[in-house]
């Protein structure tokens, strides 16, 4: 009986703490969602933001008969341009992500090793995350410049190319510019997360894998990725989530590139610039749906233990 | 055949001597014990002759060859772990037979060898689990089931005890010397339990800031310690050291005691040992607590002395007594009768002195 009443007490008490928390997220997160899906299912406009009409799923997919009998279909699902960005942003996610996933794991492992200056060398990667993304994003737009960029510079002179290339412009190259910047940016996020995983693996495993004279190689797959496997795929989430959902960096690096556009940056120019606040309000709400089906997902599929209970 | 030969290993680790010119040689099927504080090297040595570590010189042979320059898998080495060192995303049988595999033994032996190891190891159920599902003593026990599993020609323990609890840690010691005994393997065993040490070895190397301090059989070191580190070390209680000053008293050597109330005269029986040139010197006297007892017999002729008991503490099988000399705190071993039968105002306490030893206390050497 007592022991009920103590458990009693100390869950009103978690109560307190978390209720804080709760307003807040429920002020900044939950609100402005579902205010966004509200807004979704009406013709608000930028300049009629609390005079919307209720007008059902026409923002996602409506159609009409004309009179002679054509059906024409409308609404965000048969949007070409949107379904362009959804590619733009899902191609973007699985490249960079992976890029990255595989490029932070080799980064954190030479970091795990005992070197002189390691320290040093673990701050100095962190660098290019540090950076705010839009001083990045306009470092590289001029490095690519076409005209007056470093990188062109350079792969002219050791004649790598014949002429000066519009990275950030051309629609070929667009989307590797977008993806080389993030690649560069984030890689030592992955780093970090992968490096604290690397540093729970218990030291003695590998001594006993050295007596057991297991070719590195085989340490790698057999010891070390399954055990650093828990914070890698946490990590990878991490950035999914980021990348799915991309804006700044595309924003600044490639204004208006259709080849690079991605759902954040096409659903910001419906709600502000097209002023189809509603449209581009459907558009939110359908990223938001596809980040939530994907994490679910992932999370499912990967068996990824997100509570810390198991170790 | 040597089943283990340290010959002036030396380790240094910038300018810190980790380990300063070790030898040590045992014989094959022997079992080695290194014991020490923590920070004594031991560990470092035990590292060394797996080859994980390096020496700075030196030469380590193993079962007759000269291994310094060897990989660690080509020194025909197992070792045990002090947390185990199991790899986690495998299961008992994968543990045990990954080195097996390794070594590209043939699949229908590796299964042989793996149920003979867990037979022997009683872990047959175990098998399909994975490490986290086991406790720490299976665990201990599929550790040691991969070490067996390789049939080398010397066991490396690390600590492999530390990590259990009191009741479980002695049970595995026991396994672990029933398990030597029908191997009949060379085993080095690092620990810092002088219990463990005096229970399991063959030899004991008693290790302090990177020097062997001694190095004997068990017994040897018990009885004759060769300092008051390795005195003090081994045994628990450990040994008392009370200050006192060499007096030669009608013919008979021996050393004056001041307890609460009383001052004796302690004659030393030792036989064959020249004390003359120590007479009047300021010497440690060195007697375990049991050689302080009510146990007259083992201590011949001397008659007890009454001392006041300042603490008494019951054990079960004996109960430890308190009391004061030479304004030091000593402690004696008695029966818990005994304890019981006299007044704690006047024990009556037999010194045997044939079993006490004698150190010079600037050098901290026995005499």
């Amino acid at each position: 009986m007592q022991q009920a009443e103590l458990q009693a007490q100390r869950i009103r008490a978690a109560m307190w703490f978390l209720l804080p928390m709760i307003a807040a997220l429920a002020f900044v997160a939950a609100y402005p969602l579902l205010r966004s899906i509200y807004f979704s299912f009406t013709d608000t406009t930028l300049t009629s933001l609390y005079t919307g009409q209720w007008v059902g799923f026409d923002n996602y997919l409506n159609w009409r008969t004309l009179p002679s009998g054509r059906t024409i279909y409308r609404g965000t699902l048969v949007d070409p341009a949107w379904w362009n960005a959804v590619w733009n942003t899902v191609r973007f996610a699985f490249v960079s992500v992976s890029i990255e996933a595989i490029l932070g794991l080799m980064v954190a492992l030479v970091l795990n090793a005992n070197f002189h200056g390691r320290g040093l060398v673990r701050a100095a990667i962190l660098i290019p995350w540090a950076i705010p993304t839009i001083v990045s994003a306009k470092m590289w737009a001029w490095m690519l410049n076409d005209q007056f960029g470093i990188v062109n510079d350079m792969l002219f002179n050791i004649g790598l190319i014949s002429e000066k290339i519009a990275w950030t412009a051309n629609v070929d190259t667009a989307m590797w510019a977008v993806l080389m910047v993030d690649i560069w940016k984030t890689t030592p996020f992955m780093a970090l997360l992968c490096l604290a995983g690397l540093q729970m693996i218990p030291r003695d495993v590998y001594e006993a894998s050295k007596i057991d004279g297991v070719h590195p190689i085989k340490v790698f797959f057999k010891i070390t990725l399954p055990l650093v496997k828990p914070a890698l795929m946490v990590a990878i989430i991490f950035r999914m989530l980021d990348a799915l959902r991309i804006f700044d960096l595309v924003y600044v690096l490639t204004p208006n590139s259709a080849a690079t556009k991605t759902m954040s940056v096409i659903s910001r120019e419906n709600l502000i610039e097209f002023d189809k606040f509603a449209y581009g309000s459907a558009q939110s709400t359908l990223l938001f749906l596809m980040i939530a089906l994907f994490v679910t997902l992932y999370i499912w599929l990967g068996k990824v233990d997100l509570s810390g209970d198991k170790q | 055949m040597n089943g283990l030969k340290i010959t002036n290993v030396s380790k240094t680790f910038g300018k810190t001597n980790v380990l300063k010119d070790i030898n040590v040689e045992i014989a094959d099927g022997k079992f080695l014990i290194l014991v020490g504080p923590s920070g004594c090297g031991k560990s470092t040595l035990l590292n060394i002759i797996a080859g994980l570590e390096t020496a700075t010189t030196g030469r380590i042979e193993i079962a007759g060859e000269d291994v310094i320059s060897r990989d660690p898998k080509d020194r025909n080495i197992a070792m045990v772990f002090q947390s185990y060192a199991l790899y986690p995303t495998m299961t008992v049988r994968g543990n045990i037979a990954f080195g097996l595999n390794i070594r590209k033994v043939p699949k229908a032996e590796q299964q042989q060898i793996v149920d003979r190891v867990a037979k022997m190891l009683r872990i047959e159920d175990l098998l399909d689990r994975k490490p986290a599902q086991l406790s720490g003593g299976q665990r201990q026990r599929v550790a040691m089931g991969r070490a067996l599993a390789r049939d080398p020609a010397i066991f490396l323990f690390d600590e492999p005890l530390s990590n259990l609890d009191a009741k479980l840690r002695v049970d595995m010691r026991t396994e672990i010397k029933e398990l030597h005994q029908r191997m009949k393997t060379t085993v080095v065993y690092v620990t810092h339990d002088q219990v463990e040490a005096m229970t399991l070895g063959d030899y004991i190397a008693v290790m302090k800031d990177g020097i062997i301090q001694q190095f004997g059989t068990p017994s040897e070191i018990y009885n004759h310690p060769n300092n008051m580190f390795v005195a003090g070390f081994m045994g628990s209680p450990s040994m008392n050291f009370i200050p006192c000053q060499l007096t030669e008293v009608g013919g008979e050597v021996g050393v004056y005691l001041q307890g609460h109330t009383t001052r004796f005269f302690v004659r030393l029986s030792q036989t064959g040992k020249d004390y003359s040139r120590w007479l009047g010197k300021n010497l440690m006297f060195g007697i375990r607590p049991e050689h302080i007892t009510d146990y007259a017999e083992q201590v011949g002729a001397q008659e007890a002395i009454p001392c006041k008991v300042d603490i008494l503490e019951p054990t079960g099988p004996d109960t430890l007594l308190f009391i004061t000399l030479n304004k030091v705190k000593v402690v004696c071993r008695v029966t818990p009768e005994t304890a019981l039968q006299h007044s704690i105002d006047k024990m009556p306490l037999y010194f045997n002195t044939a079993k006490a030893v004698l150190f010079d206390p600037a050098s901290g050497l026995a005499i």
